[in-house]
């Protein structure tokens, strides 16, 4: 069913072959450069750590923008996947001794059974409401976290057994494999949120996000598509976390369900271009890029928080000025699928 | 279901709003096949009704039949997808999406066994003359086309009964002719039952068959145009007063 | 049996009082919404910036925090009509996904800037009244909390009594219920508006420098307290003035009998399920008008 509604959408023809070399080179040039990072004689462990940070932190605004961009809910409390994901991988690890590899899954699972029960709960209501009460139940996972000493660590912190290098454990002394790793995640969750925008039910998403009644009227299940996109987010970012956890190798209850990481995360969708395939990408990105340059000024003017502040100023200026992000900007409604 | 079934059967429809009666036990039938008018002053209840009939708002009491089916507690997306479709008021189209696009959103959720969306789409886009426009996006479109890209989403997939909600309001007359042909060539080529509520009598007057008219929440004339134009209870709720006709 | 009975009033008691500041804190953000539909997620920065107003007024001049409750007023009202012209305008109206981003973008910068002024660390402002305890019966109570409460009680009287009985304050209540009417009889929403809008933030900075008496402040402290008040103007309804204040205490009867009661570090849990139950149930709170 993709060929229809992608298809009704675009004018141009199908490029030649030459031609299409040069559409996908942007796409395929920046991945190969990361993957032979390791390789190159003046890259050290920093940068690729800093890559992977990057990675991982893109892979996460890429499942956010799933139900916040396609979908128009804005879920302020997607710490609360993120959380889940981290705890249960690193609890079952801990004191079971259960690989990531499948612990993840279960982490999954449980995210999807808690954007079940949270997005029925709230998703009838005006968007607003859906807001506060993601905010409600993340802030909730943090005091719970925080009590639970014995199961998660309390305010200590989870930290999971070290292993050393062991594929086993999804655990390396070096970055470079989870380099790779936060890789696949960032070109897979980029085709998955192509394949969304251009399916059926991704196009359900979106006219539930334009217009809730029109889309009723043309005989969308609204709640039910709202209910699903949460759940397909909420999976997603569970599955993102597993990486996250298995390379920071520890998690606490502020930054798992803390607001403060929710909401960053939120940023590479919001000023890269909500709801295309595109934005989380680059709009992260540049929020790397944006963050250690003022790491680097401000430290050495000895204040630290600037690259909050910097965030909190592109948000505005995003929102006031440029609300389909840099991709909107730099692109103009050429992609595929819809942007807005 | 039964075949000889009306379209849309309303049965002593009553729906309050606190103390005020915005419909009072008002029933009515519609034929496969009509072109039916909903006319009434202001406030009449009009919307109300509509509003009822397409499933986003419960009545306080009564009955509605789609077809022979009791539909009353079913929700408004499933009675589109059984086909009672409707338009706006104010024209609502999904702006992020073309025009192609908004007609597939229905098509895709509405399917008709042995047609692809792909075909329905394009066949739509034929039918209502949409082609040139497949690829642009609403807010590029004047509103007339913006209201027959709204009647081509509306009818996409399975469409039995359309509802048209004041969607002559804002054009010019030639627009709202056009559109009416449009309308009505749908009646005939695809079976559509369409019913149509407007505030305004003359509008209508050419292109229904029959006019129902609303006031104060209650059925006050049922019959044809010219029935109805001349009818002294229909003129003294427009009027206020004993006239010689509406038309 | 009897002491628990007692350990309850007294936690009743406690949460009546804490309640009472959770309500001054939170009008304000209930105004915003009622008037102009504006979720203002950066009222919570405003309150920190009253407490850090309150705190330099204790540490710098040796003025009790609540002596300079009109300046607190005065500058995040005006802090407040900034973020509303650069901000706020484009979004009255509809609590859109883009107006919440936009004031989660304020909140961010006025929370950044607060830390690069101040530093991260935690301080605290000291009263008059401090270290005192009233004692009654078996129960007592701290004097700074009594005061904090008298004073937020009788701030909420004022602002509902101006709405009702001022002419302003019927302009204000004009445009919250119907915009088009209030304008076809010439108010001039714009600057009804702002005005709201000004109040809503300057309410937000008094009740800081009344908070501080008693509660140490940090740049993290605004977000902190976002969530009571989220909850105190959910529960008690979005737009409603003495039901938030309703709703303030509420929450603070729950908060502080959850922590006497059961466990002090899960003292929110039951508010955030209320808080839930709320949204899913009766999202315009006890006495709210609208949802939206």
């Amino acid at each position: 069913m993709d060929a229809p509604l992608a298809a009704s959408g675009k004018v141009t023809p199908q490029p030649a072959r030459a031609a299409r070399w040069r559409t996908l080179a942007p796409y395929v040039l920046p991945i190969v450069v990361i993957a032979v990072l390791p390789l190159l004689p003046f890259v050290n462990n920093y940068i690729i750590a800093a890559t992977v940070r990057a990675l991982i932190f893109i892979s996460l605004g890429q499942a956010w923008n799933i139900v916040a961009g396609i979908g128009g809910q804005l879920s302020l409390g997607h710490g609360v996947f993120l959380g889940l994901g981290c705890y249960t991988t690193g609890i079952l690890f801990n004191r079971y001794g259960i690989p990531p590899w499948i612990g993840g899954w279960a982490g999954m699972l449980i995210s999807l059974a808690v954007a079940l029960v949270m997005g029925s709960m709230t998703l009838r209501m005006r968007g607003v409401f859906f807001a506060l009460a993601t905010v409600a139940v993340s802030l909730a996972l943090v005091q719970i976290a925080l009590h639970f000493v014995d199961l998660t660590g309390g305010g200590d912190g989870l930290a999971l057994k070290f292993f050393g290098n062991s594929l086993w454990a999804m655990q390396s002394r070096a970055p470079a494999p989870f380099l790779y790793g936060s890789l696949a995640f960032v070109v897979a969750y980029y085709w998955i949120t192509r394949w969304v925008l251009a399916s059926d039910f991704g196009f359900a998403m979106q006219a539930v996000r334009d217009d809730e009644v029109a889309a009723a009227a043309a005989g969308v299940a609204v709640f039910r598509t709202k209910v699903t996109g949460f759940m397909l987010s909420a999976a997603m970012t569970a599955l993102a976390a597993v990486l996250y956890m298995q390379f920071y190798m520890a998690i606490d209850p502020e930054a798992a369900f803390g607001l403060s990481q929710a909401i960053q995360l939120q940023l590479p969708a919001l000023l890269g271009g909500l709801g295309t395939a595109l934005g989380p990408v680059i709009g992260g990105a540049v929020m790397i890029f944006l963050s250690e340059v003022t790491n680097w000024g401000s430290t050495k003017l000895g204040i630290n928080g600037v690259d909050i502040l910097v965030y909190g100023l592109m948000l505005l200026a995003v929102i006031l000025r440029a609300p389909k992000g840099i991709v909107g900007l730099v692109f103009k409604n050429a992609l595929g699928g819809s942007s807005r | 279901m039964n075949t000889a079934a009306p379209a849309l059967e309303v049965t002593a429809v009553s729906r309050n709003f606190g103390g005020v009666a915005a419909l009072a036990d008002v029933s009515f039938s519609v034929r496969e096949g009509e072109v039916m008018g909903l006319i009434g002053p202001n406030g009449a209840g009009k919307s109300t009704l509509f509003e009822i009939v397409s499933g986003n708002l419960p009545p306080s009491a009564g009955r509605i039949a789609y077809f022979g089916a009791d539909c009353t507690a079913q929700p408004s997306h499933l009675r589109r997808r059984a086909g009672m479709c409707r338009t706006f008021q104010k024209v609502r189209l999904f702006e992020s999406m073309t025009v192609a696009q908004n007609i597939a959103v229905a098509a895709s959720q509405c399917p008709t066994p042995g047609r692809s969306t792909r075909d329905e789409v394009d066949a739509i886009l034929t039918q209502l003359r949409l082609e040139p426009l497949a690829a642009r996006r609403p807010a590029a479109l004047t509103l007339a086309d913006r209201k027959r890209v709204e009647i081509g989403r509306a009818i996409a997939g399975h469409c039995r009964l359309l509802m048209l909600d004041e969607s002559l309001s804002g054009l010019t007359h030639e627009e709202a002719e056009h559109l009416i042909g449009e309308v009505l060539a749908l009646n005939r080529t695809r079976s559509i039952t369409v019913i149509v509520v407007e505030h305004v009598l003359s509008v209508l007057a050419a292109m229904v068959q029959r006019l129902v008219v609303l006031n104060n929440g209650r059925l006050i004339a049922d019959g044809t145009p010219r029935e109805v134009a001349h009818d002294p209870v229909v003129i003294e709720a427009y009027l206020g007063k004993k006239h010689g006709a509406l038309l | 049996m009897e002491a628990t009975v007692l350990l309850a009033l007294q936690a009743v008691l406690s949460g009546i009082l804490v309640g009472g500041v959770y309500g001054i804190l939170s009008i304000g953000l209930s105004l915003a919404f009622g008037v102009m539909r504006i979720v203002n997620f950066a009222h919570g920065e405003l309150v920190m910036y009253g407490m850090y107003a309150g705190v330099i007024a204790s540490r710098n001049f040796g003025v009790d925090p609540l002596a300079i409750l009109p300046l607190s007023f005065l500058l995040t009202a005006l802090v407040g009509s900034l973020m509303y012209q650069i901000v706020f305008r484009h979004f009255v109206g509809h609590a859109t996904l883009q107006q919440l981003l936009a004031a989660i973008g304020c909140a961010l910068v006025l929370q950044m800037i607060a830390q690069i002024i101040f530093g991260a660390d935690a301080r605290t402002a000291s009263s008059v009244f401090a270290g005192e305890y009233v004692v009654f019966g078996p129960f007592f109570v701290a004097k700074v909390q009594i005061v904090a409460f008298v004073v937020a009680a009788l701030v909420t009287l004022a602002v509902e009594l101006m709405l009702r009985l001022s002419a302003w304050g019927k302009a204000v209540r004009a445009v919250a219920d119907d915009l088009e009417a209030a304008e076809v009889v010439g108010i001039n929403s714009q600057y009804i508006n702002i005005g709201a809008f000004a109040l809503a933030c300057g309410l937000a900075g008094m009740a800081g420098s009344v908070l501080v008496t008693y509660y140490p402040t940090a740049p993290s402290t605004g977000f902190s307290l976002m969530p009571i008040i989220i909850i105190a103007t959910t529960i008690g309804g979005l737009g409603s003035i003495g039901g938030t204040f309703l709703g303030g205490i509420c929450c603070g009867v729950v908060q502080q009998v959850t922590a006497m009661m059961w466990n002090s570090a899960l003292q929110d849990v039951p508010l955030y399920v209320l808080l839930l139950l709320f949204i899913a149930l009766r999202p315009t709170g006890f006495f709210g008008v609208r949802s939206e």
